[in-house]
């Protein structure tokens, strides 16, 4: 297991966990990142379960009318969400990779989510 | 009363009134600790928790009248009912300036509307969050 990443300052956890268009939840896990760090917190952003599907870069998202999911997480390093995770488990399970994605998203163990999430201030799950 | 020290509490509401049981939840949590002696910053209503503001809801004669009992919550109490302006007006629930004649208006006082960031700032002040 990799160490975990340096997390010296207060900060809160957003868990995203749902597919990015059968509920609202990835959507508003976004807007709830943005924002946080409009008021300057620092928010860690991870990808738990089945919110990993968000980071298919070639959904077409435009065939059922909506906006891509994908473009707007991309823009997250610009509104100062940095710290972007994804559950590794998850990952392998729906056989998705992080090598096409176009933005930093660091794998993390189970181990390591339980850990950041113990050392947050806060947890908001989506 | 117990001997705990004070908490201050902060809810945020994330599931219909008659959808799902957050709501009863809430409220009991609500209840429980004023009870116990902590307070209760905000109850902050997000995703579809903005249905529990609008004034429009008519539960049928033997279902607790939710959006009754988060205002005299809030009167007794003088907690915050903060919604999400922009999760409340996807859902058509709007204060008077959002709708589109003030007469159609079903977010009234206590309730009252707000950007996403009233919600963290009340989390910056020390607030334990309870998300439900």
């Amino acid at each position: 297991m990799s160490d975990l990443p340096v997390l010296q300052n207060p900060y809160i956890v957003i868990q995203t966990t749902q597919a990015p268009y059968s509920t609202s939840d990835a959507t508003d896990s976004l807007e709830a990142a943005l924002a946080a760090t409009n008021i300057g917190m620092q928010v860690v952003y991870i990808f738990v379960g089945d919110g990993v599907y968000q980071l298919l870069k070639a959904q077409q998202s435009t065939l059922i009318s909506h906006k891509s999911i994908y473009k707007k997480l991309s823009a997250l390093p610009m509104f100062d969400v940095e710290l972007i995770f994804a559950q590794t488990s998850a990952l392998t399970t729906y056989h998705i990779s992080l090598n096409d994605i176009s933005f930093a998203v660091s794998p993390i163990s189970d181990a390591q989510l339980v850990q950041i999430c113990a050392k947050a201030t806060q947890v908001l799950v989506f | 009363m117990t001997n705990t020290i004070p908490t201050r509490f902060t809810l945020m509401v994330t599931k219909s009134p008659f959808d799902a049981r957050n709501a009863h939840s809430a409220l009991s949590f609500c209840a429980a600790a004023i009870e116990q002696g902590h307070s209760i910053t905000q109850v902050f209503f997000y995703q579809k928790g903005v249905h529990n503001a609008s004034s429009l809801l008519q539960p049928n004669a033997d279902e607790l009248d939710v959006y009754s009992k988060w205002c005299d919550l809030a009167k007794k109490h003088a907690i915050n009912l903060n919604v999400c302006v922009t999760a409340a007006s996807r859902r058509g629930v709007v204060d008077a300036q959002l709708a589109p004649e003030p007469n159609y208006a079903n977010l009234v006082w206590p309730f009252t509307q707000v950007g996403l960031t009233a919600y963290f700032e009340a989390l910056n002040n020390n607030s334990v969050n309870i998300q439900l």
